[in-house]
């Protein structure tokens, strides 16, 4: 079963004085139902402006994107959005955070919170619901967001760039964290990195990406079985093969990695 | 001893030291050019029994909260609806940005042809300082978080009217907040020109009386009275902003 | 910036709408037409050019005092902790008043003349420039004091090269304000005593309740704020193009 379709895409923009820039270029991917597929690519190189084309928050300019067989139109209740810069409500607590998506959805209160608390206990975070945001560190606030966006119980999550602005150690544990929901919630994940290893580490699939305009340069197939963990993945040699053919794909391109 | 000790020491030691200049230099002058501390502190004795100072601000008091309830309400409302809808914004920015650009003295005489000089003419001029503070402060605020917080309610399929409702509303809070406290500021100075310029009443008034009569010691001490005022509506506004929004840093 | 056609659609309209309103009560709103006819008139048998222009001199002047006494202040308790210690309450007190309540106080010290007028702007204007350059300094020495000492630049070199620069755009976002509050007190300060000047012109049209002199004379008084404010803003950019603008 395939989940998302992306059919010969491109996205340009004509900025100041009619000046024409193709942002991504003739882009097809196709996503499996249930499974986890990163794109990975340099700054710049468009993967946060497809994610959010495949949302609907962005409108393409060629081609076309299928969710479930149907072509999208805009945002749908679907697909859910997770952000680099977590964009958590901030006078609202963790509770209402996650509820956010639910009201008008959902008519009960008792129920919209009954699903929030579930969510909000799946991310480990059942004695912080009535904080509000600024009293949580980082890791905390991004685990918000991954319960607001399984709140509204989409197929598929997007996650853009979701442990960007975390520090190291605690991206480790939010990336042992993900496998650990997904694996259990059967979600279909489309993930943007710029970080080979983390890549490598979460998905089945990893699509890299060319700058200006974005292609996709090559798709690697990520051979290890879920559930991983993260000492053999790690270690393993395919690992590191992978890990060094990506790189020499990317150097190609361009300078502009973090790791 | 500890910081803040030291700190408290070093605050009490200048408190002095101003004083003591003070009283210095003005032992040295004539009273109506500069008084002593010890005269302005009868001064004020003088002001507060005899009601003056009481007559003058209840009266001010009065004229800043009906101008400063029109404010909010038409700063507040402009601010959210220019902030959130670019073309109306397009359409009137440049009047009101003409307006917050002409000095607001300037519109005394106009303020006098329409409204004439009593208490109307005086809570509009009031409303004109006080007004923009609040205006530009919200319409700012709402332009600013409209990527952010718009986008988040977009990618949910959060309808417009929730969206104005959940979204956009509460975030404009700090904002009115602060505006709020900028705005009041600032009506201070309406305060005190429309008793200069329009009626002669009020704590303007005083002011300008005071003054007139070259009663220094009592216009001293009026004047430490609208310090006064003035330093408790900024401290005690900000502690609010601070107890109502915590995850806001306040201007 | 070029203006949006909506933007020019909205001042036609508002035109508009002023000559509309002319022709019914031009006693009360007088109207686009008649106003340019009194400028005219302002112009050509009253003195306004040379009014207007002695007011901007003045005001450049106070305000040239203003702006260094005020970045001085705020460099100080911005450099120096004690001073802060000591002295920012009173200056926090004197940034919560209308300071304009003192003009009084200021015609008993300074008299009615030119004097009068300076030290009112002086007075008026050099806190809005305190805070800001405090902030700067502070900011500065926090983002660049660091790598200074690890290289050990120091002294007279450390202030002029790494604090000041990196002050600069938080001093000029203090300008624009600063300038706003100076042409306020000039113009307040002329209009208490009597000064000539484009304070005298306002208080003319506020004896008068001529309904034309009333608008003119507050058409005035905007173009001279908008063209002070224009030039500090650019002048402000050029200044401190490295850097993006802050807020104060």
């Amino acid at each position: 079963m395939t989940a998302i379709e992306v059919d010969d895409v491109g996205k340009s923009y004509t900025g100041k004085g009619g000046k024409r820039t193709d942002a991504l270029s003739g882009i097809r991917l196709s996503v499996p139902s249930g499974g986890f597929v990163s794109l990975l690519g340099p700054s710049g190189c468009g993967k946060t402006t497809l994610l959010k084309c495949l949302d609907g928050l962005i409108p393409v300019t060629e081609g076309e994107i299928r969710v479930g067989g149907v072509p999208i139109t805009g945002p749908g209740r679907d697909r859910a959005f997770v952000f680099q810069d977590f964009r958590l409500l901030p006078w609202r607590t963790v509770l209402g955070n996650v509820v956010f998506p639910l009201e008008g959805v959902v008519s009960s209160r008792a129920e919209r919170e009954a699903t929030a608390r579930r969510y909000i206990e799946m991310v480990g975070l059942s004695d912080f619901e009535r904080h509000h945001p600024h009293e949580l560190s980082g890791g905390m606030q991004q685990r918000v967001g991954i319960a607001r966006a399984l709140a509204v119980d989409p197929d598929i999550l997007l996650m853009d760039e979701p442990f960007g602005a975390l520090d190291a150690q605690t991206r480790e544990l939010m990336q042992i964290e993900l496998l650990r929901i997904w694996e259990l919630t059967g979600k279909t994940v489309v993930f943007v990195t710029h970080s080979v290893d983390e890549a490598l580490f979460l998905s089945q699939r990893v699509a890299v990406l060319s700058a200006r305009p974005g292609r996709i340069a090559a798709e690697f197939e990520v051979p290890f079985a879920h559930p991983r963990q993260e000492h053999t993945v790690r270690g393993d040699s395919r690992f590191t093969d992978l890990r060094h053919d990506i790189w020499r794909l990317l150097k190609g391109d361009t300078h502009a990695f973090s790791e | 001893m500890t910081a803040p000790a030291r700190d408290w020491a070093v605050r009490i030691a200048a408190l002095a030291l101003l004083l003591l200049v003070w009283q210095q230099v003005a032992q040295r002058l004539p009273a109506a050019i500069l008084p002593t501390p010890v005269r302005v502190g009868a001064a004020a004795r003088d002001l507060l029994t005899g009601g003056e100072l009481a007559l003058a601000w209840g009266q001010t008091v009065t004229q800043v909260a009906v101008a400063m309830a029109l404010a909010s309400v038409a700063g507040v409302g402009l601010g959210l609806l220019l902030g959130w809808y670019r073309p109306l914004d397009q359409l009137l920015s440049p009047l009101l940005g003409a307006l917050f650009l002409t000095p607001r003295i300037a519109l005394v005489p106009l303020i006098a042809l329409w409204f004439g000089l009593q208490d109307l003419a005086k809570i509009v001029l009031i409303l004109a300082f006080g007004f923009f503070e609040v205006f530009f402060t919200v319409r700012d605020g709402v332009r600013g978080m409209e990527r952010s917080y718009l986008e988040l309610a977009r990618a949910y399929g959060v309808p417009t009217w929730r969206t104005l409702r959940t979204v956009v509303l509460p975030a404009a809070r700090p904002y009115v907040l602060t505006g709020l406290r900028l705005g009041l500021l600032h009506a201070l100075v309406g305060v005190v020109l429309a008793g200069f310029f329009l009626e002669t009443s009020g704590i303007g008034g005083l002011i300008y009386n005071l003054g007139a009569a070259l009663r220094t010691a009592e216009l001293v001490a009026a004047l430490l009275s609208v310090m006064v005022v003035g330093l408790a509506v900024n401290v005690g506004l900000r502690r609010l902003e601070a107890r109502l929004t915590p995850w806001q840093v306040t201007r | 910036m070029t203006p949006s056609p909506r933007s020019l659609a909205g001042v036609a309209l508002a035109l508009a709408g002023w000559q509309l309103a002319g022709t019914f009560r031009p006693d009360f709103t007088s109207s686009p037409t008649l106003v340019a006819t009194e400028l005219v008139r302002l112009a050509r048998e009253g003195d306004l050019l040379p009014l207007v222009a002695g007011t901007v001199a003045t005001l450049l002047a106070g305000w040239t005092v203003a702006v260094t006494l005020g970045t001085l202040t705020g460099f100080l308790i911005g450099r120096y902790r004690l001073l802060a210690v000591a002295f920012e309450p009173y200056l926090v007190a004197l940034y919560s008043v209308p300071l304009i309540a003192m003009v009084p106080l200021m015609v008993i010290w300074f008299g009615i003349g030119e004097g009068f007028l300076l030290a009112t702007v002086v007075l008026a204007t050099a806190i809005t420039m305190v805070f800001p350059a405090a902030t700067g300094t502070r900011e500065s020495m926090r983002a660049y004091g660091e790598l200074a000492r690890a290289y050990q630049v120091s002294g007279h070199r450390l202030l002029l090269r790494v604090v000041l620069p990196g002050a600069l755009p938080y001093v000029v976002a203090g300008l624009r304000i600063s300038v706003q509050r100076a042409l306020m007190a000039v113009v307040v300060g002329q209009f208490l005593v009597g000064h000539p000047g484009l304070g005298t012109l306002i208080g003319d049209a506020r004896a008068r309740l001529d309904a034309d002199e009333v608008f003119a004379v507050a058409l005035v008084a905007l173009a001279v704020g908008a063209l002070l404010t224009t030039l500090v803003g650019w002048a402000g950019r050029r200044l401190s193009a490295w850097r993006p603008e802050v807020s104060t």
